[in-house]
C-alpha cells in the first residue's frame, strides 16, 4: 500500500537524514515509525503509559507522550460532572451556535507557539 | 512577558519541578502542586503542565512560573429525570477540564496566565480533531477568576454560587485558532 503523507519541512528533513544514517529506505523508515506508533495507541488504549527506562537504575527516565497519545489518555479517564439542567441547556445552545472568537482570543491564539 | 519564545517551555509535570518551591500565595494550589500534582498525573486522573523558564533565563524568575491541569469530562444532568421533555442534550456532553491554573507570585504580571490558559487551549484543540469534545469547562475561584476567563470568551453556565462554572464551546476555539 502507498501512503502519502504532509509532514513540516523539519520533520522531512529529519527523516532523510535518519534514514541515510541507519541505511534504511525512507518506506522502512516509516514503516516502523508506524509500527510504533500503532503500538503506542494500543498500549494507551489499555490505560498504560510509555516511558523510557534508565537501565542502570530501572527507573523511567523520560514519559513518552504525543498530543494524540495525551488525548486518548484523557479520554481513558473521563470523569462525570454534574450540572443543573439550566447550566447544562446553556452549554448546549453555546456549543450548538459558537459565538465567533473575540479579537483578544484571536490574538493570543495567533501568539500561542504551535 | 519578556524573554523570547525560546526562553519558556511547557511540558509535562516531572519530579524536580514539584521541588521548586513553587507558590502562587493560595495554600490549596500550592499544596496541590507540591503533594498532589504527580500523583494524580502518574494515575491519570488529570494532566499536569507546567511553564518552565529555562535554566539560564532570567534568574530572578522561579523555575516553575505557572501550571494547570487538564482532564476528559462528561457533562450530565443532576436531574436527570427533568431532562425528559426540555430541550438538553440526550447525552452526556464530552468536555475537556481545565481543573487548576496558577501562576507563582513572583511571576505574576508577566501574562504568564494568558500562556497558560492559551498552551491548554491548544491542546484541547490538537486533542478535538481525534476524540469528541463540545468545548471547555473551567471554575472560576473568585471575581478576578472569572474576569479573566470572560476576556477569553468563556460564558458563564452557572450563577450565583463559587466557584463559577465557565464554558468555551469547540466551535469557538477551532475558529480563534484556525489559519
Amino acid at each position: 500500500m502507498r501512503l502519502e503523507a504532509t509532514v513540516p519541512d523539519s520533520r522531512g528533513s529529519a527523516v532523510v537524514e535518519l534514514a541515510e544514517e541507519l541505511g534504511l529506505s525512507r518506506s522502512q523508515l516509516v514503516d516502523e515509525a508506524l509500527a510504533l506508533f500503532l503500538k503506542a495507541v494500543i498500549e494507551v488504549r489499555r490505560g498504560r503509559r510509555l516511558v523510557t527506562i534508565d537501565p542502570a537504575s530501572s527507573a523511567p527516565a523520560c514519559e513518552l507522550a504525543t498530543p494524540t497519545l495525551s488525548a486518548l489518555e484523557w479520554a481513558q479517564h473521563r470523569q462525570k460532572t454534574r450540572l443543573s439542567a439550566k447550566s447544562l441547556a446553556k452549554m448546549s445552545a453555546l456549543a450548538e451556535s459558537p459565538p465567533e472568537p473575540g479579537a483578544r482570543l484571536r490574538r493570543a491564539a495567533r501568539r500561542s507557539p504551535r | 512577558m519578556s524573554g523570547g519564545e525560546g526562553a519558556y517551555i511547557t511540558r509535562g509535570i516531572e519530579p524536580e519541578d514539584t521541588k521548586q518551591g513553587f507558590s502562587c500565595g493560595v495554600h490549596a494550589l500550592d499544596d496541590y502542586f507540591a503533594r498532589h500534582a504527580l500523583v494524580n498525573d502518574a494515575r491519570g486522573v488529570g494532566r499536569t503542565y507546567v511553564l518552565r523558564r529555562v535554566a539560564d533565563h532570567d534568574e530572578s524568575l522561579p523555575a516553575v512560573l505557572g501550571f494547570y491541569t487538564l482532564s476528559m469530562a462528561s457533562a450530565e444532568s443532576a436531574h436527570v429525570a427533568r431532562v425528559i421533555g426540555r430541550k438538553l442534550p440526550a447525552y452526556p456532553m464530552p468536555v475537556a477540564m481545565i481543573g487548576r491554573l496558577a501562576v507563582d507570585r513572583r511571576a505574576q504580571r508577566r501574562r504568564v496566565g494568558e500562556r497558560l490558559l492559551l498552551d491548554a487551549l491548544r491542546r484541547v484543540f490538537d486533542a478535538s480533531r481525534i476524540l469528541g469534545c463540545t468545548g471547555v469547562l473551567v471554575d472560576a475561584k473568585d471575581e478576578d477568576a472569572e474576569g479573566f476567563y470572560v476576556k477569553y470568551d468563556f460564558s458563564t453556565v452557572t450563577a450565583g454560587a463559587w466557584p463559577r462554572r465557565m464554558f468555551l464551546p469547540i466551535g469557538t476555539l477551532r475558529a480563534a485558532f484556525a489559519p
